[in-house]
């Protein structure tokens, strides 16, 4: 018997999963002052890391930086949890870097878990989602295996690998979510019975070793970064000892028993049929498609401080037991390996993603958000990207105010979400900074001056963050000002020029163009400078950036101004394209069905040609109805024409 | 003023009329005709609805490319609402796409298909109940552009524009790798596996502007070089033809004027006319470097005249020749019909005779008309009597070619230098978003794949 609806079943937001999407969602509706409810299969696997124990990365680590400007969690866990601390792609440029950190896993979820219990107006609860409660179109709540009702007006779905979750270890498979854990049933079916869209996709992981069976003195260690630097604004200084992680690698040898085990291997015996990402092969996969390519490299990282087990970064795979074993044992290092957990293959369920709107919510049913794995992405930060978007989405709709979508030129979680409700995607999507066509824009150093205003906006940044780093911008703004008006004569630069090996200087030049030189940097100009400043190297990476980058940055920043244009002409959600005249079938099929909401997000997908934008202008323009109307409509679609043939797409005479 | 950019397109068929337009609309319509035109009067400063007579000369140069009409219209009574030139100047393709050329440099773009309707629509200046034709105006220009485009995509160029953006995307992919998977992807001499693709790509570019038959064409039109052996008519046709054809005067760089070589305009085509010495059979040393030379200009030919003589018997190196050049586009010409036919037609069989042949005199002048008419319809070959699109999308290739080569030497550059490879790949990035508005590829998707399958990446 269900209860009937009281005070105690009633939330403002449900939010369904408790991983990484899932945690950042319900944080950031219940610190919007929304009653939310967490539900979790099981309590002890809040925020649990699937896969490898580590966050961030290339592209990843932006991500990171852009949550936590957002007011999320992720980094400020991480800054606590992490036991290894490195920044990526220092050898390039500063577009490019990234923070990459190794976690205790055991010490992530419980922070994580401590933060979300110590919420205001956040329930969490173990419980089994098996249906949502929908009336007319809209979600009211949902019931959990044992009936519970739970009611809400709005739902976040993050439900992760969890969907009819089937783990396959050689040529044996059976439902799982996770190792160890009970897939969820009926949901799936649930909401294909409602007209969703379903697909498979897979994903895998490596075994885990003990380390005490491992021998370290054949391996190269690797440290971290000293000093560390945090991914969280919040975060002043990393205190904790750093642990190394161990580089080693496969040889022929291992190649060979891969090979010779491939005929019980599921991915090879056809018995998988989701697609895996081709990011992160698994090592059958690498072996069977570089044949040539002798040793792959094994990093054996730390899963925490407190335990003995090791990650083995680079192998994963679902070939059966006794050839991961063998296989493992050739690897130097390895030799005595005791495997503590299998690594396995999970094919889940997913909803392919242009069935979401950008605010993340579903097309189909009001009030239903998506947000992570089930909408095909992979990665944790992609997954806690999407969730604090959904959170704050939520909140947008419980309030009937304007969605909150982020565009590709603002940040890489904009980039992320356009690309799954544009384009969709076929395998687990993760971030590339190739993905990125703004990269020089978007980079980790600028993530709090593009996005804290946001947080600050939505009550998840407090003022003192937001006013610090406007100050902070102040200042650079200033010291770029200095270097534009400061003039070098020739006498005073040429003996640093002479001592880089550059030609010499005949003119006097600005201190900016003098740093605009790929050899000089601001340690070399510093001193000829008036600047009495106290510079932290934050700051001078910055100032660094916006002078050596600035050509570029201003022909992005025109591109981005072409691009603004075309995202700011809206289309009316209630479009139907069927009716109308002039389009080419695909691009009127694709139109029906992903329905952009802009002129910008039409433009990019893939068939719809510009004469079909062309022809969409005028049908938007045509239906302004009185003439007062009809002008303004005509005056958005001049502007939204004027940017349209210079902003990339085939223009065909 | 709502619009920001400037639009540029030919309005007429070119090579059609005696006189040809060339329509500029939008904020700096006027300014742009100004800096071009040269007459008694400052465009910027005449009244609306005027009409003005003057020269279009070329700002860098000083070259003067044609004598015109311009008229100038200023907004809102216009058709597209905006100010509007138009440059009415002699309907040679050669010139009109030069003065096209001229506006692009001077920060026109290039109107998209029916770009100026659309600006009227925009603008308030067609009815909303017309709206309907207008899409179907632009769907039916889009569609014949395209057709235009995929048309000139086929064959040489397409081999060589995929040539160019394999190579860009090769590049491309080994910096993007290394940005991506910096972690994995083990220190390759990404030095030379970039510079390699990026100076194959800049080859072609440079082979395709500058020696090729495309870029010849786009410089110098096509060309028709006059075969035969001595004494049939050779120079007299040469000389019949440049009487009744205007001869070009440019400041095209690359155009030569020799006493064997004229550049003339056949019924509105830009075309080099090329006399060869008689083809000969028995010869001393001279004359074997005059034949010499009469087979590299017969390589060069775009179409070939192979003249017979009416009034003699076939002989030797007629046959000799016919079979020589069966390979290359030619056209039959019979002359000396003045005289009487001692030709014997039914000799001709067995051997590989051109299919299309017109009987001229050169010294009366029957059948030069004719002549200059069939050679129009070879050299466009079926490619119908509006010629416009064709030129306007020459013109769109060319001017990507060289976007694109400028990104390649930018980006060639860092990679001498070393480092900033975030930056080499937004030069290269770049070039392919110019490739792909020629060839409509996008490539995002393509480099991901790319590096998939070149590197073993992930972990």
């Amino acid at each position: 018997m269900a209860r009937a609806k009281d005070k105690n079943n009633q939330y403002d937001v449900i939010v369904v999963g408790a991983g990484h999407a899932g945690c950042e969602a319900a944080l950031a509706t219940a610190r919007r002052g929304h009653k939310t409810l967490m539900l979790t299969m099981n309590l002890d696997a809040i925020a649990q890391m699937s896969c490898n124990p580590a966050i961030g990365g290339l592209a990843k680590g932006q991500l990171v930086k852009e949550i936590d400007a957002l007011g999320g969690e992720m980094g400020k866990v991480i800054d606590i949890t992490g036991i290894q601390f490195r920044m990526l792609n220092t050898g390039k440029g500063p577009a490019v870097r990234a923070l990459r950190a190794q976690a205790d896993r055991a010490q992530y979820r419980m922070e994580m878990k401590r933060r979300l219990e110590r919420q205001d107006d956040l329930e969490i609860k173990q419980g089994t989602v098996v249906e949502i409660l929908i009336s007319h179109g809209r979600v009211r709540g949902i019931k959990t295996q044992l009936s519970q009702k739970f009611y809400s007006r709005c739902v976040i779905l993050a439900a992760g690998t969890f969907l009819n979750g089937l783990i396959h270890v050689g040529l044996t498979s059976f439902t799982a979510g996770r190792m160890g854990e009970f897939a969820a049933k009926g949901l799936s079916e649930q909401l294909a019975g409602l007209g969703f869209e379903v697909g498979r996709l897979k994903t895998g992981t490596p075994p885990r070793v003990d380390s005490r069976s491992v021998n370290l003195a054949m391996t190269e260690a690797q440290n971290g970064d000293r000093p560390p630097r945090p991914f969280s604004l919040w975060t002043k200084k990393l205190r904790r000892k750093q642990l190394p992680c161990y580089l080693t690698y496969t040889n022929e040898k291992t190649h060979e028993i891969i090979t010779g085990g491939l005929n019980r291997s599921p991915l090879y015996s056809g018995k998988i049929v989701g697609v895996g990402p081709r990011y992160c092969p698994s090592i059958e996969d690498k072996v069977v498609k570089f044949p040539c390519q002798r040793q792959h490299q094994i990093f054996l990282e730390p899963e925490g401080r407190e335990t003995s087990e090791f990650y083995v970064n680079g192998f994963a795979t679902s070939l059966p037991e006794d050839v991961q074993l063998d296989a493992l044992r050739t690897i130097p290092g390895l030799e005595k390996a005791a495997v503590t957990r299998l690594g396995y293959a999970i094919e889940y369920d997913y909803f392919p993603p242009t069935q979401i709107k950008p605010n993340l919510e579903t097309k189909l049913i009001n009030g239903l958000f998506f947000a992570g794995q089930i909408n095909g992405t992979s990665g944790y930060e992609e997954a806690a990207a999407q969730g604090i978007m959904a959170g704050i989405n939520a909140v947008q709709s419980l309030r009937g105010k304007e969605a909150f979508i982020l565009d590709r030129s603002e940040a890489y979680i904009g980039v992320l979400i356009d690309d799954l409700v544009t384009k969709g995607t076929k395998e687990p999507y993760r971030m590339f900074t190739s993905q990125a066509e703004y990269r020089l824009l978007l980079r980790q150093d600028n993530a709090a001056a593009r996005l804290l205003k946001y947080g600050l906006r939505f009550g998840l940044i407090p003022e003192e963050l937001f006013q610090a780093s406007v100050a902070n911008e102040a200042q650079i703004e200033k010291i770029l000002k200095a270097l534009q008006k400061t003039r070098i004569m020739p006498s005073q630069a040429n003996s640093l020029l002479e001592r880089k090996g550059l030609a010499p200087l005949k003119q006097p030049v600005r201190l900016e163009q003098l740093l605009r030189r790929p050899e000089i940097s601001f340690g070399d100009i510093r001193g000829m400078s008036q600047l009495e400043l106290t510079l932290t190297p934050e700051l001078i990476e910055r100032v660094e950036v916006e002078v050596k980058y600035s050509g570029y940055i201003h022909r992005q920043l025109a591109q981005v101004e072409k691009f603004k244009r075309l995202e700011a002409q809206a289309i009316p959600e209630a479009i139907d394209y069927s009716g109308l005249k002039g389009f080419s079938t695909e691009a009127r099929e694709k139109l029906q069905q992903i329905r952009p909401r802009s002129v910008g997000q039409a433009m990019r997908i893939s068939g719809v040609t510009p004469a079909d934008i062309s022809v969409l202008l005028i049908h938007l323009h045509r239906g302004g109805g009185d003439d007062q109307g009809a002008r303004r409509g005509r005056e958005v679609g001049a502007r939204v024409s004027a940017g349209l043939s210079s902003s990339g797409p085939a223009a065909v005479s | 003023m709502i619009l920001e950019e400037t639009i540029v397109a030919i309005s007429t068929p070119i090579g059609e009329g005696a006189i040809a337009i060339v329509r500029i609309s939008g904020p700096r319509a006027i300014a742009l005709a100004d800096k071009l035109f040269l007459g008694k009067v400052s465009l910027s400063a005449v009244p609306s609805h005027s009409l003005h007579h003057g020269k279009i000369v070329n700002p860098k140069t000083g070259a003067l490319i044609d004598e015109v009409l311009v008229s100038v219209m200023k907004a809102p009574n216009t058709y597209t609402a905006e100010d509007m030139v138009e440059i009415n100047c002699h309907g040679s393709i050669l010139i009109t796409r030069n003065i096209l050329e001229l506006v692009l440099d001077i920060g026109a773009r290039l109107a998209t298909p029916g770009e100026f309707t659309r600006r009227a629509f925009l603008n308030g200046r067609i009815d909303l109940a017309e709206a309907e034709a207008v899409i179907d105006v632009i769907r039916s220009k889009a569609d014949l552009s395209l057709k235009v485009a995929l048309d000139q995509l086929k064959g040489d160029l397409s081999g060589n524009f995929a040539e160019i953006r394999r190579n860009i995307i090769q590049a491309l992919s080994v910096v993007e790798a290394g940005l991506d998977f910096s972690d994995q992807v083990s220190d390759i001499d990404a030095c030379d596996e970039v510079l390699q693709p990026l100076k194959k790509a800049e080859k072609i570019i440079t082979r395709l502007l500058c020696g090729s038959r495309i870029g010849q064409q786009l410089r110098e039109g096509f060309v028709v070089v006059i075969v035969g052996r001595t004494n049939v008519g050779k120079s007299s046709l040469f000389n019949a033809l440049l009487q009744t054809n205007r001869a070009i005067v440019t400041d095209i760089p690359g155009t030569t004027r020799d006493s064997i070589s004229e550049q003339i305009e056949l019924a509105g085509i830009p075309v080099r006319l090329v006399d060869t010495a008689g083809f000969h059979a028995s010869s001393g040393i001279v004359e074997k470097e005059g034949i010499k030379r009469t087979r590299q200009q017969i390589e060069s030919a775009d179409l070939l005249l192979l003249m017979l003589d009416g009034s003699d018997a076939l002989r030797k190196e007629d046959r000799c020749l016919l079979r020589e050049t069966e390979k290359h586009s030619r056209l039959l010409v019979i002359n000396k019909i003045d005289l009487p036919n001692l030709l014997d037609i039914g000799r001709l069989r067995g051997l590989p005779v051109p299919q299309k042949k017109i009987r001229t005199s050169a010294k009366r002048g029957d059948g030069i008309g004719d002549l200059a008419k069939i050679i129009r319809e070879t050299m466009l070959n079926g490619q119908g009597p509006d010629v416009s699109e064709p030129i306007v999308t020459r013109v769109r290739h060319q001017q990507a070619l060289k976007t694109t080569l400028r990104d390649i030497r930018r980006a060639r550059r860092k990679v001498k230098r070393g480092g900033e490879e975030e930056l080499l790949a937004v030069d290269l990035q770049e070039a392919l978003s110019t490739l792909g508005q020629i060839t409509g590829e996008t490539c995002n998707e393509e480099i991901l794949e790319h590096i998939f399958s070149q590197f073993c990446v992930g972990k």
